[in-house]
């Protein structure tokens, strides 16, 4: 009921909403806020782990975004990735400013972890949340930089490729990066004599 | 070196970047290479599991739609003049259309929602990890039948005093009331492996029969809501037959149209409270409107109260409807998660009062709700009470160091006290239909499930693991259409 009735912004693109929105459209700033305030939501969230600073990184970025949005140019970046740029920026300074070493991951969500798979048995489930708690574990181990990468990429679902433009850098940078994220993981894992679950290669096969 | 060349075969050939020549060749090596194909294995399950292990240890938090408001204003005092049709409401309100409008009506709904759990945001940075390393006799046995708790194992739990400090998480209420009772002392001598310390009965650790009923929890199972039923003692666990409903409320006593249930999107059925037999044979809708939640029966008459954002302000607002939807009744009091006593007349919920600023467990009655209503716990942090159907006794949940926990109070709010410690969180307190034991949710020993307490002797168990869902609803209409939905915004129920 909220939203279901079609606004006439619904079908614009982001580069002409952007260029309504550098003219003074008030909608189109409305319209732009609508579509990605909900993900630069789910980023702070992600890197501050705190309700305020996730509202304030979502505040911030809009602001510096509107400061600067003569200085946006499509031709470089989409305006998704412009605004998460100005967003990991904003958590990085304010990761530093708090002094904090690392991301402060400490508190999950306190919900139940995962669904049920029809595919997995009881035993498969127990397998896979035994696998699922140490690689969480593992994760927590990982630095910054690999975590910031892994947050993105498995927690955003961002594909390596914006990640990079985001940050500035060449795309196999990011891949290695995954990879070198992934390496470590493994390497705890098994150092623990953890092996993925064979059950997750019955379904892969499908 | 080698290792390393490998690893980045395989991370290629799993990112699809390599040519089919290059791919081909890799299948073949790792048809000769069982360590490689472990390799593989791993790689696949980190691929794999990884989205899910970040998105279920960091959830996924609903945008505030309040914010939308916030941002507006901070960009308000620009000096473009263009913008300056920020400040023109109704041009605003034109471009806009209805959106602006919901987002300031959001707004005032936020802003009570805040105030009733200021310290919510203080909750995501404690030392605990959802996740973390089960602890003591551990997962392997956990399912089925779960080891009962009682007194502290440790033989130098030499008082009461010195057991409240030790790794114990249940507080007996005896440890409390009768602080320096005989028999403590006389179990901390003796090294009996398992001394009842702060048992009531010195002599044997005889367990309390377990209670018998019903309890009736919901759970999430990633399309819709549903209701399952569950004998206390773990066993004959079943699944009530009505979809997309959850906030179960069973009558204490009688078993016709005993279930009471929110309704969140039933295609075919009706969108409110509705009533119905267990079996959903004959189910009622009783009152009107989707937003009507939490309700809790009378133990004296087919009668209900229950809590409604029905509203256009969203604010949670409290109300009584008979059980046959005959009669609905205002009673003009904000607050939510009302409880009636057992004379099925006073009751106690959760709220503040006009200004926000004095906040907790209130208490009234169906007559003179709107006239008067007496704070009788002042705890911002008070939710989801549960008054004894025998008793004067009110259990609630409370989460003042960052976990939630089980707390006791009498009906005036005297003699509160904590009834479970420990880093697992515990909520949704309710008790049985005979007053002697309580129900509850809880993320203790790794898993989320329903336990139940015995508060008396402190005897607990686990009743059953959630593996068919999540209390909490995804972020999506209706679940979170009127802000965030938590787990302890749900509510279970023990019937007979």
């Amino acid at each position: 009921m909220m939203q279901t009735k079609t606004s006439p912004e619904q079908d614009v693109t982001d580069p002409v909403l952007v260029e309504r929105w550098q003219n003074g459209d008030a909608a189109a700033f409305d319209a732009l806020y609508t579509r990605h305030a909900q993900t630069i939501y789910r980023l702070g969230w992600a890197m501050l782990q705190q309700t305020q600073a996730a509202e304030d990184v979502v505040q911030e970025t809009f602001m510096r975004a509107h400061k600067a949005r003569h200085r946006f140019d499509p031709d470089r970046a989409s305006f998704g990735t412009w605004l998460y740029q100005i967003a990991l920026n904003y958590c990085r300074s304010h990761l530093r400013k708090k002094r904090l070493v690392t991301m402060p991951w400490l508190r999950p969500s306190g919900e139940p972890p995962e669904l049920p798979d029809p595919m997995l048995g009881p035993e498969g489930h127990a397998l896979r949340g035994e696998y699922r708690r140490l690689l969480w574990e593992a994760v927590q181990k990982l630095s910054n930089p690999l975590k910031e990468v892994i947050t993105l990429h498995y927690y955003m679902e961002l594909p390596a490729v914006e990640i990079a433009a985001m940050l500035d850098c060449p795309e196999g940078t990011i891949y290695s990066r995954l990879h070198n994220a992934r390496r470590r993981l493994a390497e705890t894992l098994s150092a623990q004599g953890v092996s993925a679950p064979e059950i997750f290669e019955a379904q892969n096969a499908h | 070196m080698h290792t390393n060349h490998v690893d980045r075969q395989i991370e290629a050939y799993l990112d699809h970047q390599l040519s089919a020549e290059e791919r081909r060749q890799v299948e073949l090596h790792l048809k000769q290479c069982p360590a490689c194909a472990q390799r593989l294995i791993d790689a696949r399950g980190l691929e794999r599991e990884l989205g899910p292990v970040l998105k279920a240890a960091l959830g996924q938090p609903t945008l505030p739609p309040h914010l939308r408001y916030t941002v507006r204003q901070a960009i308000q005092p620009t000096p473009r003049r263009s913008f300056l049709s920020w400040a023109t409401p109704l041009k605003v309100l034109n471009a806009l259309g209805s959106v602006a409008v919901v987002a300031l009506l959001a707004f005032g709904a936020l802003v009570v929602i805040r105030g009733q759990i200021p310290g919510l945001s203080s909750m995501f940075i404690t030392t605990r990890q959802t996740l973390a390393p089960v602890t003591g006799g551990g997962t392997s046995e956990a399912t089925p039948v779960p080891p009962t708790v009682t007194a502290p194992a440790e033989p130098e739990s030499e008082s009461p005093a010195a057991a409240r400090h030790s790794a114990q998480d249940v507080l007996p209420k005896s440890a409390i009331q009768q602080p320096a009772s005989g028999n403590a002392p006389a179990a901390g001598r003796s090294a009996q492996p398992a001394p009842p310390a702060l048992s009531p009965q010195p002599a044997a650790p005889t367990p309390v029969a377990l209670p018998g009923g019903t309890i009736a929890y919901p759970l999430f199972n990633g399309q819709m809501y549903q209701i399952h039923l569950i004998n206390p003692d773990g066993t004959n666990l079943r699944t009530a037959p009505m979809l997309g409903v959850s906030e179960p409320a069973l009558h204490p006593a009688k078993n016709d149209f005993a279930l009471a249930v929110r309704s969140w999107n039933d295609p075919d059925g009706p969108r409110s409270l509705v009533t119905t037999d267990i079996l959903a044979e004959r189910p009622q809708s009783i009152t009107h409107f989707w937003e009507d939640a939490q309700p809790d029966w009378s133990p004296k008459e087919n009668r209900l109260i229950f809590a409604s954002q029905r509203e256009s302000d969203r604010r949670w607002r409290l109300y009584s409807a008979w059980g046959d939807g005959s009669l609905e009744v205002n009673l003009r009091r904000e607050g939510q998660s009302p409880t009636f006593a057992p004379d099925g007349f006073r009751f106690v919920y959760q709220g503040c009062d006009e200004t926000g600023n004095r906040c907790g467990l209130w208490r009234t009655d169906i007559e003179h709700s709107e006239q008067q209503t007496e704070l009788i716990l002042e705890n911002p942090l008070a939710r989801s009470p549960d008054w004894s159907p025998v008793s004067e006794e009110i259990v609630y949940m409370a989460n003042p160091n960052g976990d939630w926990d089980l707390y006791l109070a009498n009906s005036d709010g005297s003699g509160a006290h904590r009834l479970t410690r420990g880093l697992a969180n515990d909520g949704l307190p309710v008790w049985s239909p005979d007053g002697q034991w309580i129900a509850f949710v809880s993320d203790r020993e790794g898993a989320w499930g329903v336990w139940i307490l015995h508060p008396k002797s402190g005897q607990m168990r686990r009743v059953v693991a959630f593996e068919q869902g999540t209390l909490t609803p995804p972020v999506r209409a209706p679940y979170t259409e009127h802000g965030e939905r938590h787990w302890w915004d749900e509510q279970i129920s023990w019937g007979k």
